[in-house]
């Protein structure tokens, strides 16, 4: 997918920060509740690292990226927005 | 005073002064100037249609443009587009006509028997030597043609169901994108910008600009909702403007635009600048705002509270995971001290799980125990291996330690046993 066409503010990879954060309260709260197994909860445990370190690197992004959608014959395209 | 100067014309006697009236109240598209025919020689026959001809010019001439109250009676939108109805009252009727332009700003066709004030002039339809009101503007007593159109949209919305509290959608907490669909110049972006750079900078911003007020709003509003849609890269949808009179807010209480966000795959968020009256945008958005800095509040977190979110998570997963750490070392322990009181038969398979919860526990190694030396082996599958006797000589296997993984290759198959006990 061309990254203009795509203005989702990806985390490092292609996740999404509210399913990344939603994705690591749920492994939270399985190493809180459950008596895992120790490969289980190592997983785990590196699984929520990665994702801190990505909504981390997303709450660092302090420009805000604006866009412009507009038809066009593909359907829509997107431009960077300079109307300020 | 003009029913006296008409009377004055009437008469016939002061000709001078009716055209002088007339030219005073000249309006586009009437004929001014003129307030009688020509005198004719006493005794000439007329034609009918130098009466009507004659007839439509004195009372275009005439009379100044008038508000007249009346009751609506047989209102009809012909194909051409131009209106045509009934004022009355208990003693009296009047034609009237309110051509296609105009016709066009209504928001909704009176009903029947409605009280209404119509702005119009008086003109005579030649061909049928008919008496009529041109109307130029139409409005309803007391609640008046927008409150109807209003409710009438509203009990068409409601009985889809479309208004129904049953289907609003949760907003998302923290939309990776927001679409705004509202005037590229107005306020209300520049507003939604400001909240969303304070609150949450990360926040990706997708307009769709459209024309928020005047003929043909509705429609760009409805279709730069439904591109939003579309293009799918919105998690949560802004649509609204400043604040304005009725009229100017009209687009916001249009089927099209109610329709657009009752259809739209993301939540919406209603912004239309206003206090009090609720528009059906409002009605159908899956969140009301009543300004647009409001729905950007609501659309996005405040960036703060989300860093002590993600840090008392971070505090939650390192806390759970040293418990774990914790509950392994505990159960090793105990399994030793068994171990140590044990023989025979069972030691050695006793010994074999010690030695792979040993592993186990170096495997740990986000937690330090990796930085402090230890390293994980696993196999070419990624399973641990527990044993000396997983290492048969030329074995391939990979070893974690704290900063990578390495490669591995046993040499020797002279393995050293764990001494017993």
């Amino acid at each position: 997918m061309d990254p203009e066409k795509d203005p989702r503010p990806a985390a490092g990879d292609d996740v999404r920060f509210e399913e990344t954060v939603a994705r690591l309260e749920e492994i939270v709260e399985r190493m809180e509740a459950d008596a895992l197994d120790l490969d289980e909860a190592l997983a785990l445990y590196e699984e929520g690292v990665r994702l801190l370190r990505a909504a981390q690197g997303v709450l660092d992004r302090s420009e805000t990226r604006i866009l412009e959608l507009r038809p066009d014959d593909d359907g829509f395209r997107l431009e960077p927005w300079e109307g300020e | 005073m003009t029913w006296d100067l008409f009377s004055a014309a009437e008469s016939a006697e002061n000709e001078a002064l009716a055209r002088a009236v007339a030219a005073a109240q000249a309006d586009a598209g009437f004929a001014s100037g003129v307030g009688l025919p020509a005198a004719r020689r006493p005794g000439a026959e007329w034609t009918v249609s130098a009466v009507n001809a004659a007839a439509r010019e004195m009372v275009e001439g005439v009379f100044p443009p008038l508000r007249v109250a009346g009751e609506v009676a047989n209102f009809t939108r012909a194909r051409s587009g131009h209106c045509y109805f009934t004022l009355r009252d208990a003693d009296a009727q009047l034609r009237c006509v309110m051509w296609r332009e105009e016709a066009r700003r209504l928001p909704t066709t009176p009903a029947e028997g409605m009280q209404v004030s119509a702005l119009g002039r008086l003109t005579l339809y030649e061909a049928r030597g008919e008496f009529q009101l041109v109307v130029s503007d139409l409005d309803g007593h007391g609640e008046g043609l927008w409150k109807l159109a209003f409710d009438r949209l509203r009990a068409k919305l409601d009985a889809e169901g479309l208004t129904s509290p049953e289907r609003r959608r949760p907003v998302p907490r923290a939309p990776g994108c927001v679409g705004v669909v509202t005037s590229l110049s107005g306020a209300a972006l520049r507003d939604v910008l400001a909240v969303v750079r304070r609150r949450a900078p990360w926040t990706r911003v997708v307009v769709a600009g459209c024309r928020v007020q005047g003929e043909g709003a509705a429609e760009e509003i409805a279709e730069a909702v439904r591109l939003l849609g579309r293009s799918g890269c919105a998690d949560v949808l802004i649509v609204g403007r400043g604040g304005g009179s009725v009229e100017d807010l009209w687009a916001f209480n249009e089927e099209a635009v109610a329709r657009a966000i009752a259809e739209s795959p993301v939540p919406v968020i209603s912004a239309v600048g206003h206090e009090t009256d609720v528009t059906l945008a409002d009605l159908v958005a899956d969140l009301r705002a009543p300004t647009p800095s409001a729905a950007a509040e609501a659309a996005v977190p405040d960036g703060a509270r989300v860093r002590g979110e993600l840090d008392a998570l971070r505090t939650r997963l390192e806390d759970a995971a040293g418990r774990h750490v914790a509950d392994a070392r505990h159960a090793a322990a105990a399994l030793g001290a068994r171990l140590a009181s044990a023989g025979g038969h069972a030691v050695r398979t006793r010994r074999d799980r010690l030695a792979a919860t040993a592993g186990r526990l170096h495997a740990l190694s986000p937690l330090g125990v990796l930085a402090r030396g230890y390293a994980v082996p696993a196999g070419p599958d990624g399973r641990l291996l527990r044993s000396a006797k997983e290492f048969p000589p030329g074995a391939r296997f990979t070893l974690t330690v704290a900063d990578g993984s390495v490669p591995c290759r046993v040499e020797d198959a002279s393995a050293a046993a764990l001494p017993e006990t």
